[in-house]
C-alpha cells in the first residue's frame, strides 16, 4: 500500500495503528498492517496479547477477516472456470479497506467498513461501500489494478459513473465522497 | 450434433448459476459480479434456456453443491439493450448466450432483474 495515503488526506491526524512487537505494543504506524501484526491485536491497552485468540470485534476486523478467507473459495469457485482471488488482489484490497477505514477514523467518523467483499471472476476482488450519497463498487483486479462503478440515486433516476486504472488515493477520495 | 437453435421470445426464462460463496450480497440479493468474467463485464454470458432445462439439471452442471440459480426474463434482458440467443451444444442443449454486456452499469442492472430460484 501507499503508506502515505492516509497522511495525505489527514496530515495532522494522530496515528492510531499499533503494531505488536515481541509480545507487546510497539511502534506506531499508519501503514497497512500485515497479516501477522493484525492477528493477535485485541482491545487491550497493554500486556502480552500474543496468546489471546483473535476474534473479530468490530465491522472493520470482521471485514478484514472475511477478506482473508476469500482466497479459500478456490479455483472454479463460480463454476464458469474462474481462478481464485490472487494473493496480490487480496493484499491490494486489504490495504484499500484499511486506508479508507483509517481516513474515516482520523476524520472523526469512526469506522467505515465495506458493505460487501466478494470474489471477482478472473482472480480479483469486488468491494462495495454504501452511503447516503450512493454506493461504489471497487474492483481490484488479479494484478491489483483498481476500477470502480459509482451509483448515485435510486430507481429510474440512478446515475452511473465508471472508470478503470485509478490510483488508490483517487479511489479513497471517491469512496469518501459516497460514505460522507 | 447439437439440436438446432430455437427462436427465443420475451417471455422465455434463463437460468444463471450463482455461487453461494461469491455471487450473493449480504442481503441475499444477486451481486453484479455474477455477470463479470476476467475482472470485466462478461460480453458473452452463458445461461441455460429454462424451457429446455430444469433447475436440477442446470445446478448439476456445476458438478458440486454450493450453488443456486438466478432467473432472468429474456424481455428484461433485451430491454437493457442486450442480445440473447439460443446456442445449444452437445453437452448442453439449453445453452444460451447474452451478448453485449460491456459496462459495469449493465452488470448491476442484470443483477437487479435476476430473481433467485
Amino acid at each position: 500500500m501507499d503508506s502515505t495515503a492516509v497522511e495525505l488526506l489527514t496530515p495532522d491526524a494522530p496515528s492510531i495503528v499499533q503494531s505488536v512487537t515481541s509480545g507487546g505494543i510497539g511502534e506506531i504506524s499508519t501503514s497497512c498492517p500485515s497479516w501477522k501484526s493484525m492477528s493477535p491485536v485485541t482491545n487491550q491497552a497493554s500486556g502480552n496479547v500474543a496468546d489471546v485468540p483473535y476474534k473479530p470485534e468490530s465491522p472493520i476486523t470482521d471485514a478484514l477477516e472475511r477478506l482473508l478467507r476469500i482466497e479459500e473459495v478456490g479455483p472454479n469457485w463460480d463454476s464458469y472456470g474462474s481462478m481464485a482471488p490472487t494473493h496480490l488482489a487480496v493484499m491490494a484490497a486489504h490495504c484499500l479497506i484499511w486506508a479508507v477505514h483509517m481516513a474515516s477514523v482520523n476524520a472523526g467518523r469512526g469506522s467505515d467498513a465495506p458493505h460487501s467483499i466478494l470474489p471477482l471472476p478472473g482472480g480479483g476482488i469486488q468491494v462495495e461501500w454504501r452511503g447516503e450519497a450512493g454506493n461504489i463498487e471497487v474492483e481490484v483486479s488479479s494484478e491489483g489494478v483498481l476500477g470502480y462503478l459509482l451509483t448515485r440515486g435510486s430507481g429510474a433516476t440512478r446515475e452511473f459513473e465508471e472508470r478503470d486504472s485509478l490510483s488508490q488515493l483517487q479511489i479513497i477520495a471517491l469512496v469518501r465522497s459516497v460514505i460522507g | 450434433m447439437p439440436i438446432p437453435p430455437i427462436q427465443l421470445v420475451d417471455d422465455d426464462l434463463l437460468y444463471r448459476r450463482l455461487a453461494l460463496s461469491g455471487h450473493i450480497t449480504p442481503e441475499g440479493n444477486v451481486a453484479s459480479n455474477a455477470f463479470k468474467r476476467d475482472g470485466r463485464p462478461d460480453p458473452e454470458i452463458s445461461v441455460d434456456l429454462a424451457r429446455l432445462s430444469t433447475v436440477e439439471a442446470s445446478l448439476a452442471r456445476a458438478g458440486r453443491p454450493g450453488f443456486c440459480l438466478g432467473e432472468l426474463k429474456v424481455g428484461d434482458v433485451r430491454a437493457l439493450g442486450l442480445n440473447v440467443t439460443h446456442e445449444p451444444t452437445d453437452e448442453n442443449p439449453s445453452h444460451s448466450c447474452i451478448r453485449g454486456n460491456t459496462h459495469r452499469e449493465t452488470c448491476t442492472k442484470l443483477a437487479d432483474i435476476t430473481r433467485r430460484v
